[in-house]
């Protein structure tokens, strides 16, 4: 009966985002948020798991208190009591710091059997969040991990990897973050949505987790961000010129740096 | 106090069905459009969503809430396919039938089946001779020993190709005129009611046809409330059905606007995306408009409803005027696609004429504008 | 620590080519930071691989060769590369983003209690506070991330494949040194490694499509398509006549309003001339690469990268350098 922690994080739903026209800024102002993506498998997979095995799974999520809808989606869905870590300090926290957050809240909740977490987040998209938390609480970590199964207290993980497909195992408590392929995540129904209202829904702050304020937020982070330029939602229309060879070789650099192959 | 917000179970609920008939409904819509077939593998998902079961208590298996967030799921389930909506705005009445009117043992032995999506229940009042004027009805359920013998027929009815059972109504006295009529549970397979499908010209899936009953002996547990009181029944839950009707169009039509808006950014006309024209801005302002009154005009007669306050006149309203601006605003949707529109590949055509039926389909315009003016006028002022 | 008691670029990764490229980057950083470049290697055949790197432009080389290292483990290699981190103190970290770079970076980092950017796609260094400013694509690519460094070691992630490897310099001067540190071993356990399976047609779902149009002279010529996409890991998609009138592909392989709309990262049109019909099926594509012999072709204004050219022959040639760049087959 495996007692699981999922990771889950609000971001704003890409397919909305508007540039200003005038500064070429991204306008996330008054956009749908919700559920990072991958992170609904994550949510998904405890609950399959829960399902199979027994156990309970907890959500925790660094976010804005505003995110509250998002986690009665999550336990929509099934996940049995949610934990808010918010804070104004938190603000502007990069993954070393949110691993910290997460962390404390994480060791404050008790012992556990695995963490899971999306693969990478929509928005950032860096995938660095759960390697960070493992080393943290010092936890073996399976990323990428398409498809998992548990055989006593032990996970089996298959790991979609650029060249292939790594089968691992490791004992518990381990660290997991799945990709989209793993399952499809469920729609929940009216019921579970009323339901969902009487779950337990844990808020903490910083000094909650026994966090000094400027170990976190902007303060605390080793990495600041300093702008975010949105690109041109046009297309950008570009000639690749020169001899077919030149063409073809400056095509895959460009969509390399695109990231999109 | 005006507070005119959707609670947050019910945005909730909203996501979660859109995403569903986005994803699952959506893409399919226009290919099952043009066969009579019934969606059943998509009956059968709506269901497991608990979408045929929104009004019926939990006891029952149903999720227990209230007539607003049926107009919900309705309106998103429309967005992607009109088609699919029907059926839930026909299980909600059935359910709504029997919890006022079904007798307990009707209620257990019904209303499990149909949140489970096992029974789809069709309506069987219009005849050949009658439709509007339907206490003018021809179908006679006569007494004989301890049950009922039907003989008529039935005309125009939704779900022949589909349902498992309807609630059809009949004259119990056949000399009486409305209050002559009784309404029956009577199943797709009764010996002696035979079917036949009509091809139309939209709404396809819904399978309208005629029920032909000849010597139908059904038992004297298939009445449904008391004999004499089936018409009645019929108007106290239409009254609803008219406003998920309306959301139905709506849905339908929001779909279509949102094409055009698309479109109309997209689209290039001397030198410029068509959108930038006020010819073609100020035509979807217009259908915006008149489709966020419609809008707030059915969820109100839901919200009435959920009240237990009146709600017949603002149900009538709903009925007319809805499906009519739908129908309109796909007109100009299709009409913003240039000769686009007009192709069956595209689905702007099919969206309006699926519309089309429900300016028919449970009481036309003029008869909605009858009940509305009986509601303000008084029925003194009523014809005949 | 303070950040001027860090000095020196180091990369690496564990896909040697990947480490080829890192090398370029790092010597551009490094020669502008004034500093030395180092880079690791690590595992069976390190020792060969150093010299190389040497060759490559290292000016130092860090070789470790335990037994739990032979293959790459995420624990070890933590230990090995942070260890050695920890007594050197490289300002500049970098390390190749392949899933498995990706999945040691975070990891180090936050050993080291610094900070760490994924994917950077442009690197500088801001004058006066010798700070790396990376620049990462970011919300699902619709825009790019500008970020610094507060602390040292800068670790960033950099995609294979974006920069290009330096000349060889044979007889170019370096050290080897050898890393002896305490290593782990892993608490994952690899039970077997498998090829991927190919998935089914899903076209609306793919990250990848290559689409071909009436641009195509014979049915065979699908197969021309076919090989792109599949070393592209990509769904073959066509127009609307492809799909409908010549019937050279099925229906579920047809873009464009009146059928499937599609939302890959990106889109590769061949021989389509990108009416409008076809077009709204590509809307939301993050890129589009159109390959079009027709320089006034329609579909030039609706993508973001064109080849004016017969593809026939353009085709090929993506094919030679998509090999050559990221599979680094020659
Ligand atoms: C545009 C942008 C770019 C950024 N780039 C970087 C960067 O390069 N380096 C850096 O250190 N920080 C960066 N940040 C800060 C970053 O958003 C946070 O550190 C974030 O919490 C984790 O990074 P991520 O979004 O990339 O998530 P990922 O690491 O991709 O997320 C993986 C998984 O971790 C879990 N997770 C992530 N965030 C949370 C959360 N808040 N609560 C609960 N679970 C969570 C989820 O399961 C998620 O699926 C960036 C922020 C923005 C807005
Ligand atoms: C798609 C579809 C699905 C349907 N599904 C069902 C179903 O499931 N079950 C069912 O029982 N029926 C169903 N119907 C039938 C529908 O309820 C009737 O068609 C409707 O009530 C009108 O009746 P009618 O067609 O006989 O028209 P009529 O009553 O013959 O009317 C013809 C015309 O005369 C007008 N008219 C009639 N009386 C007046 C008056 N007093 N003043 C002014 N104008 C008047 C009407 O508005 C109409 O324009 C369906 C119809 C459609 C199109
Ligand atoms: C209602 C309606 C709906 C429609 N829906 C769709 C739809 O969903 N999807 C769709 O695609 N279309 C749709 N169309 C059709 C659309 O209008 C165009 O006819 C169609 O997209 C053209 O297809 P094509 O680009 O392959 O062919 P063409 O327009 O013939 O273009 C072929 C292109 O290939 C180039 N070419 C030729 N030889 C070579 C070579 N050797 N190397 C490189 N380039 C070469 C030519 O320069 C030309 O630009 C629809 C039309 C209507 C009326």
């Amino acid at each position: 009966m495996p007692e699981m922690i999922v990771c889950f994080k609000e971001v704003v739903d890409e397919r909305e985002l508007k540039v200003n026209p005038k500064t070429q800024e991204l306008m996330t102002e008054g956009i749908t948020r919700k559920i990072s993506d991958f992170d609904l498998n994550a949510i998904e997979e405890a609950i399959r798991i829960k399902e199979m095995h027994g156990g309970r799974a907890t959500g925790v999520i660094v976010g804005l208190p505003e995110c509250k809808p998002s986690i009665k989606k999550a336990l929509s869905m099934g996940l049995d009591r949610a934990c808010l870590l918010s804070d104004p300090a938190f603000a502007g926290s990069d993954t070393l710091t949110v691993a910290a957050i997460l962390a404390a809240a994480i060791r404050k909740l008790g012992p556990f059997d695995m963490i899971l977490c999306g693969e990478a987040s929509t928005d950032g998209f860096s995938a660095q969040l759960g390697p960070s938390l493992a080393e943290r609480l010092d936890l073996p970590q399976i990323t990428a991990a398409s498809q998992v199964t548990i055989e006593g207290n032990q996970v089996v993980a298959e790991r979609s990897l650029d060249d292939g497909i790594e089968v691992v195992e490791a004992s518990f408590p381990v660290l997991l973050s799945v990709t989209k392929e793993i399952n499809k995540p469920r729609l929940a129904t009216l019921k579970q949505i009323l339901a969902a209202s009487k779950k337990e829904v844990l808020e903490w702050k910083a000094a909650d987790l026994g966090l000094s304020t400027d170990a976190v937020g902007l303060q605390g982070s080793p990495i600041v961000l300093k702008r975010v330029a949105a690109f041109r939602m046009e297309r950008k229309n570009i000639r690749l010129e020169g001899t077919l060879a030149e063409a073809a070789e400056r095509a895959i650099r460009e969509l390399l740096r695109e990231g999109v192959l | 106090m005006l507070n005119l917000s959707f609670s947050e179970d019910q945005e909730l609920f909203r996501q979660m069905v859109r995403e569903f008939a986005q994803t699952e409904l959506a893409p399919g819509y226009l290919e099952r459009a043009k066969r009579e077939e019934a969606p059943r593998e998509e009956f059968r998902k709506m269901a497991e969503l608990g979408l045929t079961g929104i009004n019926i208590p939990e006891e029952y298996g149903g999720q227990g809430a209230d007539y607003v967030t049926i107009g919900i799921a309705i309106e998103e389930i429309a967005r992607a396919d009109i088609n699919c909506s029907y059926p839930i705005a026909v299980g909600g009445l059935g359910g709504g039938a029997f919890l006022k009117h079904g007798t307990p043992e009707q209620r257990e032995t019904w209303l499990p089946k149909i949140t489970r999506g096992e029974t789809l229940l069709g309506l069987a009042l219009t005849e050949p001779g009658c439709g509007s004027d339907a206490a003018a009805m021809k179908t006679t359920a006569l007494r004989e020993g301890d049950g009922y013998v039907l003989n008529g027929e039935k005309s125009s009815i939704s779900f022949v190709n589909c349902a498992t059972d309807f609630f059809l109504f009949a004259k119990t006295d056949p000399k009486a005129g409305a209050r002559g009529v009784s309404c029956f549970l009577v199943p797709m397979d009764a010996p002696g009611l035979t079917t036949s499908i009509f091809h139309d010209m939209g709404c396809k899936p819904i399978g309208r046809g005629a029920l032909a009953l000849k010597e139908v002996h059904i038992p004297a547990s298939s009445l449904m409330g008391q004999e004499g009181r089936g018409f009645h029944l019929v108007m106290e839950e239409f009254d609803y059905t008219k406003v998920l009707i309306g959301l139905m169009c709506l849905g339908t039509a929001q779909a279509a606007l949102e094409d055009a808006i698309a479109y109309a950014k997209e689209r290039k006309a001397f030198g410029k995306p068509i959108a930038r024209f006020e010819g073609v801005s100020f035509l979807i302002a217009e259908h915006a408009t008149r489709m966020e009154a419609a809008r707030l005009l059915c969820y109100q007669a839901l919200w009435l409803r959920d009240q237990g306050k009146p709600h017949t006149k603002e149900a009538s309203m709903c009925k007319w005027w809805v499906p009519k601006i739908s129908a309109e605003a796909i007109h100009d949707a299709l009409l913003i696609h240039g000769h686009l529109g007009y192709s069956d590949e595209y689905p702007l055509e099919q969206r309006w004429r699926d519309v089309l039926a429900f300016q028919i389909a449970d009481g036309t315009a003029q008869i909605q504008k009858i009940i509305i003016s009986r509601e303000i006028l008084g029925r003194e002022y009523l014809p005949y | 620590m303070k950040n001027e008691e860090y000095r020196n670029v180091w990369v690496f990764s564990e896909v040697k080519e990947v480490a080829l490229e890192l090398l370029s980057l790092g010597r551009q950083l490094a020669d502008s930071l004034g500093v030395e470049l180092g880079a690791l290697a690590l595992g069976n055949g390190a020792e060969a691989q150093a010299s190389e790197y040497i060759a490559y432009g290292a000016d130092r080389v860090y070789v470790g060769q335990h037994p739990a290292l032979s293959r790459f483990s995420v624990e070890p290699y933590t230990d090995l590369i942070a260890g050695l981190a920890g007594q050197h103190r490289p300002e500049v970290l970098l390390i190749g983003a392949t899933k498995r770079g990706k999945e040691l970076a975070p990891r180090v980092a936050t050993r080291l209690g610094t900070g760490c950017a994924a994917d950077c796609i442009s690197l500088t260094i801001e004058g006066e506070s010798r700070a790396l400013q990376v620049e990462r694509v970011v919300y699902s690519g619709n825009a790019l991330a500008m970020l610094t460094y507060r602390n040292r070691p800068q670790v960033a992630t950099i995609p294979p494949g974006i920069f290009q490897r330096r000349e060889r310099e044979e007889n170019r001067p370096g050290e080897i040194i050898l890393a002896e540190l305490p290593i782990r071993e892993p608490r994952t356990r690899v039970r077997e490694v498998r090829e991927k399976e190919k998935g089914s047609v899903n076209i609306e779902a793919a990250e990848v499509v290559v689409s071909c149009g009436r641009g195509l002279n014979h049915p065979e010529d699908i197969q021309l398509i076919r090989e792109l996409a599949e070393l592209l890991g990509a769904e073959v998609g066509c127009s609307r006549p492809i799909a409908a009138d010549l019937q050279w592909l099925s229906e579920d392989h047809w873009v464009g309003l009146s059928r499937h709309k599609v939302r890959p990262k990106l889109y590769i049109a061949c021989g389509i001339s990108g009416q409008i019909q076809h077009i709204a099926g590509i809307r939301d594509a993050r890129i589009v690469l159109a390959i079009n012999q027709d320089d006034a072709a329609p579909i030039f204004q609706s993508a973001d990268y064109g080849i004016v050219g017969d593809l026939y022959q353009v085709i090929p040639a993506l094919k030679e350098a998509y090999q050559r760049i990221v599979k680094r087959e020659s």
